[in-house]
């Protein structure tokens, strides 16, 4: 089985692999070029005035279908078992037996392709292929970069004495033809078309989510619709590696700044036992939440490892964050608490199962977006968790917006309350869409660097809802900010002065990991600047006000410069003698020496810059950092202050 | 749940430093304009891409150490090496099983097995020997892992293939390189 899917799966790009004895050549190049993607048809052409014959078809995707329920933790999984969905506002073409394309159209939001053709006898092939770009949904589903080929499935009809005088009129189509299927069984169709047509209903019915939700459904007046975007994805194919090679375990990622998603089909040809994605919609909608950031929010994350129990970067988290909540909220499709347990998780399998008992398949990473977060397994908070730490924290981000956003009428779990927040309020802070721009994150102005503070900051202010009790209680469940002062915010010169003040913790390691971690929330500070290029030095003064438990330690703040679109930097790193190109100017002068910094930003070029405050914490312990240092940072004479 | 306990030979149990910082990446920074670019915004991001090692968020990964080279023939015995990362705490067992095709036989190892007592960041290295995983033919083997997290069975799979060059993801970096050329000359003559 395994050699027929490899050598479909390269017959698409003309490879000459026929059987495991005859030499596989990877010059795909030597018979088929690369090339762009084909452009899009589908808009019919009007044969009404030449009495043609009106056909309507009916096209469906299979799809395995998911198994989750609490209850069956035994079924849990993607299954052998199939379903079917109508294959909505698809491009398709029909050619005639000559391969003339004679028609061409979209289906309709159920599937049927309704279209006129001339009315004479003979064989025709009707093509529904894996793209749209219409009012609905703008999306490309191709197999591979070189290529750049939609996927297609294709009904052969023929037109007889039987059937030549059916049809007559729009309103009455000959609807004679069977139903034909893109194919979820990799044994019936090696290429699983229903993989590519899955990805694009997912993304189908997010646009659909957006649309309802925020009220825009009159087409021309008040309506949305996404931005193009183009997934890429091939059965048994892992797209890292066009990253990196010989990865035996894959993942499905977004490409910033290119609309181009990448979904994992498996890996050297397997999609039995292999993690595949294409039909996991948590994987796809997540996917698409980073595209729906990149077009519409602010997009900075710096990427990077993330396991859903440690203090990450805030922008990572904020990002992963969204991503999370946004699978979750469209699979809920309002903002009820569902009654079943699917929507409410966010559920990643690999493999499939043929039976309970088959662990061939199973699920990789599961969460609940309802539950309490004292009693969560991914980033536990709990009562003695510090305020604020939930900034940091992706999985926490992802239950606040999920709890904050489901109906305050409703309990999520126990006795705890939705916070009675609207998607629209959501999407209006998010994006600065159905509004104006300033009070969302897309007012880089405000806040360059998006977090859930900044989030929440500007959506209490766009929230309409009188009585914020509910919502509150989520925040405070959670321990997440209504501002961006742990992370983000924007500092100028100022003539009053200001402090601030950080005690420390030792650094901490993720799971499996040798880097030693500083803490995000405890160890740093994290300030915005505008540097207008006029060569000035930022001077950092700091006091120690507690000392530490070891009181031979003393505390010591050190003065980091990156440039905006920054990746964090460890103290281990540059101890290691690597240098960062996001790292503008620091300094380390060791508390012995002096408690103060200062940097000079001459010879760097205007703009922002994120001003990094940070406890010098490499190898110690605890105790010999938990003490209390206040500081204040100046400029000239004047000081940073928000 | 029932899980032998019989921790194998070759099962080696350890508490590896090796950094596992490069868990994979949902989202991976592409040279590119930001749309609203700032001042000192580089427009160009870091070249460094962590090795993916399976999902962020997991509780448990698993890899297959790539063969630096693989038996030209059948009947020649190959190791085959998978690691099952732990990373979350555990309150159960973590049970393995490689996941052979019919053509390609053990030789010595465990097939499946369970272990008690993992914790989180252990690194669980497994191994076994076969047959049949060659160049003659295309084989794939798969590792699977498994635990349970508040109830729900969770875990993780590794594919290593016997030819890799003849799947596409042995040729995709060849493909991107030459669709980038190929592409770009296009561009070029449009202009």
């Amino acid at each position: 089985m395994i050699n027929s899917l490899v050598l479909a799966l390269l017959g698409g790009l003309s490879f000459l692999f026929l059987t495991a004895c005859t030499p596989f050549t990877a010059d795909f190049g030597s018979s088929s070029p690369a090339a762009t993607e084909p452009e899009y048809k589908g808009t019919p052409t009007d044969y009404s005035g030449t009495n043609p014959i009106y056909i309507k078809v009916l096209a469906k995707y299979k799809y395995r279908t998911t198994a989750f329920d609490i209850s069956s933790p035994a079924a849990m999984g993607l299954r052998s078992t199939t379903a079917e969905r109508g294959i909505p506002h698809c491009e398709f073409h029909v050619y005639d037996s000559a391969g003339n394309r004679i028609q061409q159209g979209e289906t309709d939001e159920d599937g049927y392709a309704a279209f006129a053709i001339p009315r004479t006898q003979g064989t025709y092939s009707l093509k529904v292929y894996s793209r749209a770009l219409n009012d609905y949904i703008k999306v490309s589903v191709l197999a591979d970069i070189y290529s750049n080929e939609p996927y297609a499935i294709t009904k052969n009809f023929t037109l007889n004495t039987g059937n030549i005088n059916s049809g007559t009129t729009v309103g009455s189509p000959y609807t004679g033809f069977t139903t034909f299927y893109a194919e979820a069984d990799e044994a019936v169709s090696s290429n699983i078309e229903g993989g590519a047509f899955n990805i694009l209903y997912d993304v189908y019915l997010a646009n659909e989510y957006i649309r309802n939700q925020t009220g825009r459904t009159t087409l021309v007046s008040n309506w949305w619709v996404a931005n193009k975007v183009t997934a890429y994805w091939k059965a048994g194919f892992n797209p890292y590696t066009y990253i990196s090679s010989g990865s035996t375990s894959g993942v499905s990622f977004y490409s910033q700044g290119t609309n181009n998603l990448f979904i994992l089909g498996g890996i050297s040809g397997n999609v039995r036992t292999a993690d595949t994605d294409h039909f996991d919609d948590s994987i796809i909608l997540h996917e698409y939440a980073h595209f729906l950031e990149d077009n519409y929010g602010n997009s900075q994350s710096p990427g990077g490892s993330h396991d859903g129990n440690f203090i990450i970067d805030a922008r990572l988290a904020w990002s992963e964050g969204w991503a999370n909540y946004f699978q979750s909220a469209v699979l809920s499709d309002t903002d009820d608490v569902p009654n079943t347990d699917r929507p409410k998780y966010y559920i990643d399998t690999y493999g499939y199962k043929t039976s309970d008992g088959d662990t061939s398949g199973g699920i990789g990473v599961v969460f609940n977006l309802a539950q309490a977060a004292a009693s969560a397994t991914k980033d536990n908070i709990s009562l003695s968790t510090p305020a604020s730490e939930g900034n940091f924290r992706e999985v926490s981000i992802s239950r606040t917006l999920y709890k904050s956003s489901r109906n305050s009428a409703q309990v999520y779990t126990g006795t705890k309350y939705g916070g009675g927040i609207s998607f629209t309020e959501i999407w209006k802070t998010f994006s600065g869409e159905l509004s104006s721009m300033t009070q969302s994150l897309s007012n880089t102005s405000a806040f360059p660097l998006p977090s859930i503070g900044a989030f929440n900051y500007f959506l209490n202010l766009n929230t309409a809802v009188s009585d914020k009790t509910k919502w509150n209680a989520v925040l405070t469940e959670e321990k997440q900010p209504v501002d961006a002062s742990e992370f983000g915010q924007v500092v100028t010169s100022k003539v009053a002065s200001c402090t601030r003040s950080i005690t420390g913790t030792a650094d901490s390691f993720m799971a499996g990991d040798s880097l030693p971690r500083s803490n995000h929330l405890k160890n740093n500070d994290f300030l915005v600047f505008y540097y207008n290029g006029n060569g000035s030095t930022i001077n950092l003064n700091a006091t120690q006000t507690v000392a530490p438990t070891v009181s031979s330690y003393q505390m010591d703040l050190d003065l980091y410069v990156y440039y905006l679109s920054y990746v964090y930097f460890e103290e281990a790193y540059i101890d290691a003698g690597y240098k960062s190109q996001y790292l503008a100017k620091y300094k380390r002068t060791p508390a012995s020496t002096s408690m103060n910094e200062s940097i000079s930003m001459s010879g760097l070029p205007s703009g922002y810059y994120m001003i990094n405050v940070k406890l010098n914490s490499l190898d110690k312990i605890t105790n010999e950092v938990n003490g209390t240092v206040t500081y204040d940072l100046k400029i000239g004479s004047n000081f940073l202050c928000p | 749940m029932s899980v032998k306990k019989t921790t194998s030979k070759i099962v080696l149990l350890s508490i590896v430093g090796a950094s596992l910082g490069g868990l994979g990446m949902h989202s991976y920074r592409a040279t590119h304009t930001m749309q609203r670019e700032l001042a000192s915004s580089p427009v160009s991001s870091s070249k460094w891409r962590p090795l993916p090692l399976g999902k962020h968020l997991a509780t448990i990964n698993t890899e297959i150490e790539k063969l630096e080279s693989i038996p030209d023939s059948s009947d020649q015995e190959v190791t085959l090496t998978g690691y099952v990362y732990v990373r979350q705490q555990l309150f159960s067992d973590v049970e393995y099983k490689w996941v052979l095709p019919p053509e390609v036989k053990i030789v010595s190892g465990q097939i499946s097995d369970g272990l008690a007592n993992t914790k989180s960041g252990d690194v669980i290295k497994v191994q076994i020997s076969v047959t049949g995983f060659s160049k003659e033919m295309q084989s794939t083997v798969t590792l699977t892992a498994s635990t349970s997290q508040d109830g729900i069975p969770v875990g993780s799979s590794s594919v290593i293939s016997s030819k890799p060059e003849e799947t596409w993801d042995g040729v995709a970096q060849e493909m991107k390189k030459s669709a980038e050329e190929q592409l770009q000359e296009n561009a070029v003559k449009v202009k």
